[in-house]
């Protein structure tokens, strides 16, 4: 054991290999999976939603003050440049409601199946969920698709 | 509750924002389709007898109540986690910023929720 130890008597030292890419490394660090780009819109998704529920509940909380207060309020946030932000937060929702289904399921090993012998090529957990991820990306794709179309006839309606 | 119990509410509280949340934004979103279904009628979604009616209901101010606790509790969980890892090592100024702001929006939203409930 003595023999390990370095001059100052310490001993060794694990290399500094956690977080060297820093905060860089969430966008990219060698041939990511898609999943990984689903993780990390997961998280966009997520502070988006969560930045934005304070100022909601604020915003909605003025029907308090009554008929008038509230109709001024809702004809300011009648304006293109809110109802678009208001589209792009049910997509966040969307998205990350179908991807959190997948990641659950596999948090419980409901999408891994059984163990098997490593063969190559060797199982990979993540295929067997693959089929899943793609049933599930799908159909965020056609309920935000809906949720747009919806916002343009509002939008149009208001001219 | 260890780290193991916050982690698994958070999922609970996940799942059960899928359905709460869910009929949250079929409702404010796809009004014209419950329209054309017949599931709903009355006046624009966001129009302030539409809003009023919803607030002296019970069971949307509960189910409003239940959203805001479960969303509070997810969202700032997860949040929590981004950030510790980022500074890893303010774990509990962290959780106690995260507990404080969550108990502010969750006391103004409640008292909001009760006081549409009695129709003031």
């Amino acid at each position: 054991m003595a023999a390990e130890r370095s001059a100052e008597g310490r001993p060794p030292q694990p290399p500094r290999l956690s977080r060297h890419l820093g905060v860089g490394g969430w966008a990219y660090a060698g041939r990511y999976p898609v999943e990984r780009y689903l993780f990390l819109l997961h998280r966009i998704s997520g502070v988006a939603l969560i930045v934005y529920l304070p100022v909601h509940v604020w915003i909605t909380s003025q029907r308090m003050a009554g008929p008038a207060a509230w109709t001024a309020t809702m004809r300011v946030f009648d304006q293109p440049v809110f109802i678009a932000g208001e589209l792009l937060i049910l997509a966040a929702f969307i998205f990350h409601a179908l991807n959190g289904i997948r990641l659950v399921l596999a948090h419980f090993g409901v999408t891994l199946g059984k163990p098997v012998m490593p063969v190559y090529p060797y199982p990979v957990a993540l295929h067997r969920q693959r089929v899943l991820m793609w049933v599930l990306m799908g159909l965020a794709a056609v309920l935000i698709g809906a949720g747009a179309v919806e916002t343009l006839i509002a939008m149009l309606r208001h001219g | 509750m260890d780290d193991r119990g916050w982690w698994l509410l958070s999922l609970l509280a996940g799942v059960a924002l899928v359905a709460l949340l869910g009929v949250h934004m079929v409702v404010q979103h796809f009004d014209a389709v419950l329209r054309a279904l017949g599931w709903t009628q009355g006046p624009p979604v966001r129009s302030f007898a539409a809003v009023a009616a919803r607030s002296r209901s019970m069971a949307w101010g509960v189910g409003y109540g239940l959203l805001l606790l479960f969303a509070l509790y997810h969202g700032l969980y997860g949040l929590r986690g981004i950030l510790l890892e980022v500074w890893p090592r303010a774990a509990r100024p962290l959780t106690a910023l995260v507990i404080a702001g969550g108990a502010a929006v969750a006391l103004f939203g409640v008292v909001t929720v009760v006081r549409a409930l009695g129709g003031s």
